[in-house]
């Protein structure tokens, strides 16, 4: 798949470690397995981190294209003359703390929500974990509770929320 | 009880002969024919694709070429395919398998796609060296061998580079720690490229590796021979004792011992056994953690990935126990390849499993398979294979405790809720289609 990436460094972005490298392989998978079922040949990318650019590269390099379609994965800052033409699909990205407390788009709409990452369950289950630290045993049930609950594809609650609208729809 | 005996080659892993009570060669044949045309069937470009369950992650979405820790026995099976048939078909397919390593290596050394269960990322540990060593294991068969030397050859150097803290070597760059039974793997890879290349340089970081290996083993008590999984900082223990991952340390222990000579290898790899005979369910399984609270994580237990602690009793010439053979062996799928596990869906409640086997289970995957493929190769007579008879496998299953099936041909799996389809892959392709969030929990 061939790949357009502009890269606009966030400072406020999470240190890419633990818990949110592991949303950010749940964003960029789910990013790339949408577009390549979806017939996309062209995937134009806006990254907020260069410590995420070569997770991108190594995608794009393990996904073949299998349409002409041009998708844009605006995960970062981005402006309107950073890629080279128009988007049949646009995947948008909110995080942070307020993320959660977005509404989930109406029915109808074009756009879509795909994936909750980082849920508030599981940092909740996440909080105990240290404090279970001299039972290891504990611990690692602890945290498969917590990875059960990691990532949703119904809107809950999250620190990362990933859109989609599909432009080919607009009127 | 019957046991399998091997008649252990002085030099090497691979036997040089078996005896077996209850599996005649003609049946085990079969077996690996079957195994083998599964295996053909999660090739895609660039590699064996397919998706991952495992312990510590899963990987049901990306599926992808790995080049991990699955070419470590998928090379070395084929080689002793080649070894004992003298049949080109097989040589043809160890250098097939050889090139994808060749063809997937980054600038830098590593491997494209390495780290098995959280794949796609580079420098997974044990996964690189893991590969590294059935490429060097197969060298003499492979075509081009000088390309061959200088891919593991450079990844191993990479390795050494990025992991070596002046000491031995750490699990992630510039992060303090010890993971044995990865450095016993990356220790057989350096004792095989020095025995190869004839830079005994590399024994110097192979020893320092070792060194760990062996401060890690518990000396004494309940838990004797077993190993700890990690050493934060490099300091102490964590206390968890992993069956699996104590065999792993097994080969590269008494490869180290028939390098250097020294009985502390060979007495640490016999004391590994032990732990693993001592903590053998009846059934021929193993817990997945003994804890050093002497608290265990029962489940799940592994049904392929099992076939790395029965290799334990073979390169140590011991008889392999014929109830964890036949147990995994009785598991084999109508497709030819083996399940992943036993008990998954306990993962977290730790509570007896009962009923339909979960999703993680039931799926096979390149990177425990290739472990029975390297494992029954050595088995086998020097017949040839005969027709591979695999068909579709049809199985109940469990998604985060709803029933599902799961479906299997030589083109996808699919796994579905009264008809509706929650999960599907195309064994060419890269990505699967996943309808379900239980199917990419990590």
């Amino acid at each position: 798949m061939k790949l357009e990436l502009a890269l606009t460094p966030l400072e406020n972005l999470p240190p890419l470690q633990g818990a949110h490298q592991l949303s950010w392989n749940y964003l960029l998978d789910k990013v790339f397995a949408d577009a390549f079922h979806a017939g996309v040949g062209t995937l134009q990318l806006a990254l907020p981190s260069q410590d995420l650019a070569a997770e991108v590269e190594l995608r794009a390099s393990l996904t073949s294209a299998r349409g002409n379609k041009t998708a844009r994965a605006l995960l970062g800052p981005t402006s309107s003359n950073n890629f080279s033409k128009t988007a049949d699909t646009v995947y948008l990205l909110r995080y942070g703390l307020l993320a959660g407390t977005l509404r989930q788009p109406n029915n109808g709409s074009r756009v879509s929500h795909l994936l909750s990452v980082f849920t508030w369950q599981a940092r909740a289950l996440g909080l105990p974990i240290r404090a279970l630290g001299r039972s290891p045993q504990l611990v690692d049930r602890a945290s498969f509770a917590m990875r059960h609950v990691f990532a949703s594809d119904t809107f809950v609650p999250a620190y990362y929320h990933l859109y989609k609208a599909d432009l080919s729809k607009a009127s | 009880m019957n046991d399998v005996t091997f008649l252990t080659s002085n030099t090497s892993q691979q036997p040089l002969g078996v005896v077996s009570r209850t599996q005649d060669f003609d049946t085990l044949a079969q077996r690996v024919a079957n195994l083998e045309a599964w295996l053909e069937t999660m090739r895609q470009a660039g590699g064996y694709g397919g998706p991952v369950a495992h312990w510590w992650q899963n990987r049901f979405r990306y599926t992808g070429p790995g080049l991990d820790w699955r070419y470590e026995g998928i090379l070395i099976g084929y080689k002793t395919l080649f070894q004992k048939t003298q049949n080109p078909h097989w040589k043809a397919q160890l250098n097939r398998a050889a090139n994808d390593l060749i063809a997937g290596q980054n600038e830098d050394g590593s491997y494209r796609a390495s780290r098995f269960e959280i794949n796609p990322g580079h420098l997974g540990t044990p996964h690189e060296a893991a590969a590294s060593f059935g490429l060097l294991s197969a060298l003499p068969y492979i075509n081009d061998k000088a390309r061959a030397l200088e891919t593991a050859k450079r990844n191993i150097d990479n390795l050494i580079t990025l992991l070596w803290d002046g000491k031995s070597f750490n699990d992630r760059p510039k992060v303090s720690g010890r993971v044995p039974n990865k450095l016993a793997t990356l220790a057989q890879a350096l004792l095989t490229l020095a025995a190869v290349t004839k830079d005994f340089g590399y024994h110097t970081y192979a020893k320092a590796a070792l060194e760990d290996v062996l401060r890690y083993q518990v000396k004494t008590g309940a838990s004797a021979g077993a190993i700890h999984q990690y050493a934060p900082g490099a300091g102490k223990g964590d206390g968890r004792f992993f069956p699996y991952y104590a065999a792993r340390c097994v080969p590269p222990l008494v490869q180290a011992y028939e390098t250097f000579g020294d009985e502390r290898y060979l007495k640490a790899a016999r004391l590994t056994l032990e732990f693993l005979k001592t903590s053998m369910a009846k059934d021929g399984s193993w817990p997945q953690i003994i804890y050093d609270n002497t608290k265990q994580a029962s489940w799940p237990r592994w049904l392929a990935g099992a076939a790395d602690i029965l290799l334990a009793y073979q390169v140590l010439g011991e008889p392999i126990p014929n109830v964890a053979l036949e147990r995994i062996l009785a598991s084999q799928l109508k497709s030819g390849g083996f399940p992943t596990a036993h008990g998954f869906g306990s993962q977290i409640n730790q509570r007896e499993p009962k009923g339909v086997p979960d999703y993680r289970d039931v799926t096979p995957v390149a990177g425990w398979n290739d472990k029975m493929f390297r494992l029954l190769t050595g088995m086998l007579s020097d017949k040839n294979l005969p027709e591979a008879t695999v068909s579709e496998v049809m199985q109940e299953m469990t998604v985060w405790g709803q029933r599902a099936m799961f479906e299997e041909t030589d083109q996808l799996f699919r796994m579905t809720v009264k008809k509706n389809v929650i999960y599907e892959w195309h064994k060419a392709s890269p990505w699967a289609v996943v309808n379900h969030a239980g199917l990419d929990v990590r």
